[in-house]
């Protein structure tokens, strides 16, 4: 669709959390983007522009590049980008050699052409880099990058998903399109290859996730990736994957809703829908990573939990994390733990659904034959609507999450009454903020998990000893901390509902306001 | 029914210019013949798609007429809905009768794959209202995925092309004819730069009374992989190639309405897009000359079903 885009980067020596709230450098390469954006720009901050496409109304802190002219002088027209690194490289004092370095490896490519583009490529880096330095712009000095101790990737949080779920032993992947979630299925399309490895693109929600029921039930670790839409789609599905206890895993890279929503905008709002989506009684394991790197490990962990209870997981990613492309620390396969469903290998006559506890799961081929029944029904899976059948397996059913209690969790000054709690991608700017009230002497503490169902019990019993917790979390209702006061703890939502991802600035100043005054817990009505 | 370009520009313009669609997209012009050939107040329903994220958007909404969204699935049955309440009031007296047309817009996606449950309940219950596929053979407008549309051998994000695999592995739904099995009063094939063709059937589709479902080939300059000014080109070249024969069944009888002079081989319109261009290589060779045998087989049976054989 033809629409301003926009692509956005956060440079730091420390771990990067969240998008930040202030623009240090503004690139506007159309007068919308400039009038859309000059707003976002920090006090001291630069705003670089086409002045061949455009003009301002010339601002102190404004400097117009003749961008294309620029790169047409270097005898390259395509190398305009070049021309603005370049000016960015200045203005930020990055050490000269590092970007013409970045340019000879880049395009080294053993091509014909390969000197000559280098060529132009610096040669554009230098104009930018001059044009910069002569109207005497600076926004401060980077640190030198330090170089870690443990090797690292550069990956988005969709390929993050993808990655983990391939490490965790992924058979099966069928999918259908739907942003923001579409990446995993095309990943899936491209790498999901070899023996006993499948995946396809279905032709509707409705058929992948009865498709991944069919996989799971036959023995494989199988999963799809959807968005709210399709996970609405799905919850039909679902529900028969908890009443048939087959392993399944559901990723929903959240975009705002309901309904089509916002597409292309981020918010945490399918978190009571992920946790219901079927109708009846029913509640679903989520987990829900706070950042790319979590994204992997949420995966992993998702795949696990299906295999291990038998039954549908679903990880609640966001589309902020869908496209963000993070360095984060190399996964070390050797040291993640690969679980499989328990496997029945018994006599013929087996009682499937025996039981108040998890059983041995039968395959088709194998011995122990039942029906994998999405109707009541009673150990051999056959239809019942007695009573006391489906007392016994709506508590078995139940009684399986407690496998699942093994969720890890962060706590910090945990003495403090007050604790800060996010959960997904208000993470990184809740961190941020919280880092700062700390630094200011602010006494409030600091929990996070990404098992949001179920939580781990220790958590749930320190968080109820709490006066008050304070959940930030982007949708209207509050639904976290509406969960976590079901579980009696004193929670209270700090809510937004734009589409955008909280800034670290306004969450210090209503974590600062709320905190004040903490007794009694607001609920929204 | 005469269809003159000097009246056609005099009319009032439905889908204003300055929407968000690609350049080089055949949507817009499919569009706009429609509605121009249609004349007459229109009530329009969308499936989410390139068509209504691109000219739907604030502040620039390009619909001078009613225009309901729906989900993904659910145009037809949308639109199903519509047609009953306005009949119900009519029948009640609480609207006047007018004349006026339902229509359908949706993709390929839409159409073929998930929305095929609803469609083909709507014209079974015999909603009266024209259904119009935009066919661009994949989902455009979450980047390139195969769809139930999508050809043999095509490349797509969900269909990569490399050594192993050469693209989609299996031929497409012949959606015209799964409609046509329905025996609603029109169903039509045709494409965008025949417009005499497409909009003339427009009219009778209008004039079916009934539920009436036109297949329109809509090349996609982006996911085909040309260039956006060889629109029409390539749209002549399907129907040239009988990859994409304009035929129509009129009450059950089957018509063709174009028979080239000269069949071109399949070889032309794989030539014509960066989709199919690891198909030319030697080892693909028996990919198009399966590519070629189908659209042989469905040509010699169309004119069969059109008594042109």
């Amino acid at each position: 669709m033809g629409g301003p885009t926009l692509a956005q980067s956060r440079i730091s020596t420390e771990p990067v959390l969240s998008a930040g709230d202030d623009l240090d450098v503004l690139v506007a390469f159309s007068r919308e983007a400039y009038d859309a954006h000059r707003s976002e720009v920090r006090k001291g901050g630069v705003i670089l522009y086409d002045s061949g496409g455009f003009q301002v109304d010339d601002d102190d802190n404004t400097l117009g590049l003749p961008i294309d002219e620029l790169a047409k002088s270097t005898g390259n027209p395509r190398a305009a980008n070049m021309v603005l690194l370049g000016a960015i490289a200045h203005l930020v004092n990055m050490p000269e050699e590092y970007l013409p370095d970045f340019v000879m490896k880049r395009f080294n490519r053993g091509r014909a052409g390969d000197v000559a583009v280098i060529k132009a490529n610096i040669m554009a880096l230098s104009l930018g880099r001059e044009q910069a330095r002569s109207r005497g712009f600076s926004i401060g000095e980077l640190e030198l990058p330090q170089k870690p101790e443990f090797e690292q990737i550069m990956v988005k949080g969709n390929d993050a998903i993808s990655l983990g779920a391939v490490a965790a032993g992924l058979d099966t992947f069928i999918g259908y399109p739907i942003s923001p979630a579409t990446a995993i299925l095309v990943f899936m399309e491209r790498n999901l290859i070899g023996p006993g490895k499948f995946a396809y693109q279905a032709s509707s929600e409705l058929e992948a996730i009865n498709a991944v029921l069919g996989a799971g039930y036959a023995g494989k670790k199988a999963m799809t990736a959807t968005s709210g839409p399709g996970l609405s789609l799905m919850s039909e599905g679902l529900g028969m994957g908890w009443m048939m206890e087959i392993p399944v895993v559901v990723v929903d890279v959240q975009r705002g809703g309901p309904a089509t929503g916002l597409p292309t905008k981020t918010e945490q709002s399918d978190l009571l829908a992920a946790l219901n989506p079927a109708h009846g009684d029913a509640r679903f394991p989520i987990i829900a990573p706070g950042t790319v790197e979590e994204c992997f490990y949420a995966t992993v962990k998702a795949i696990n939990w299906a295999e291990r209870y038998q039954g549908p997981v679903i990880v609640l990613s966001e589309q902020v994390f869908a496209e963000r492309n993070q360095n984060i620390p190399k996964p070390d396969l050797d040291k993640l733990v690969i679980e499989r469903r328990k496997v029945y290998s018994g006599e013929r006559g087996y009682r499937r659904y025996e039981g108040a506890d998890l059983s041995p799961m039968p395959l088709p081929g194998g011995p122990g034959s039942y029906v994998a029944n999405a109707s009541e029904h009673d150990p051999m899976g056959d239809t019942t609507h007695l009573a006391h059948r489906h007392v016994e397996m709506t508590e078995r059913r139940f009684n399986k999450l407690k496998l699942l209690e093994d969720g890890t969790y962060e706590g910090e000054h945990q003495e403090e009454p007050i604790a800060l709690m996010p959960w997904g991608a208000s993470k990184g700017p809740a961190r941020e903020a919280y880092n700062i009230m700390r630094e200011r002497g602010q006494r409030v503490g600091w929990y996070y998990t990404m098992y949001l169902h179920p939580l781990p019990p220790k958590l749930l019993e320190e968080l109820r000893q709490k006066e008050l917790v304070l959940v930030p979390e982007l949708n209207y209702q509050g639904q976290f901390a509406s969960i976590l006061r079901s579980q009696g703890v004193r929670a209270e939502a700090i809510t937004q509902y734009n589409g955008l991802p909280f800034k670290v600035r306004d969450l210090v100043a209503r974590v600062t306001e709320r905190a004040k005054s903490p007794k009694g817990v607001m609920v929204r009505a | 029914m005469t269809l003159a370009l000097k009246d056609i520009s005099a009319q009032e313009e439905l889908l204003a210019p300055g929407h968000g669609l690609c350049p080089g997209c055949a949507h817009p012009v499919v569009v706009r013949e429609v509605l121009h050939a249609l004349n007459k107040p229109a009530v329009v329903s969308m499936a989410t798609g390139c068509l209504e994220v691109s000219t739907t958007r604030f502040p620039r909404t390009a619909w001078r007429t009613s225009m309901i969204h729906s989900a993904f699935e659910n145009s037809a049955t949308t639109i199903g809905g519509v047609e009953a309440a306005y009949k119900a009031l009519v029948r009640r007296g609480a609207m006047e009768e007018q004349d006026i047309a339902f229509v359908v817009f949706a993709g390929d996606g839409a159409t073929y794959d998930i929305g095929f449950q609803w469609l083909s309940g709507a014209l079974e219950r015999g909603h009266r209202f024209i259904y119009i596929c935009l066919n661009n053979e994949g989902y455009m407008n979450t980047g390139i995925q195969r769809s139930g549309a999508t050809i043999l051998g095509a490349w797509t994000t969900t269909t990569p092309a490399g050594k192993v695999v050469p693209g989609k592995t299996e031929w497409r739904k012949d959606m015209t004819r799964i409609i046509a099995a329905h025996d609603i009063p029109f169903v039509a094939q045709t494409t965008v730069h025949s417009w005499k063709d497409l909009m003339t059937k427009v009219r009778q589709a209008d004039a079916a009374g009934g539920p009436t479902f036109i297949n329109v080939l809509s090349p996609c300059a982006r996911g085909w992989r040309y260039e956006p000014q060889d629109t029409m080109s390539i749209s002549r070249l399907a129907v040239d190639t009988c990859m994409w024969p304009l035929y129509e069944v009129d009450n059950g009888e089957w018509k063709l309405n174009y028979k080239p002079r000269e069949k071109k081989p399949v070889t032309e319109w794989l030539k014509s897009q960066g989709r199919f261009s690891h198909l030319l290589r030697p080892e693909n060779l028996p990919v198009v000359e399966e590519i070629q045998r189908r659209v042989d087989r469905e040509w010699e049976n169309l004119l069969q079903r059109c008594g042109k054989s």
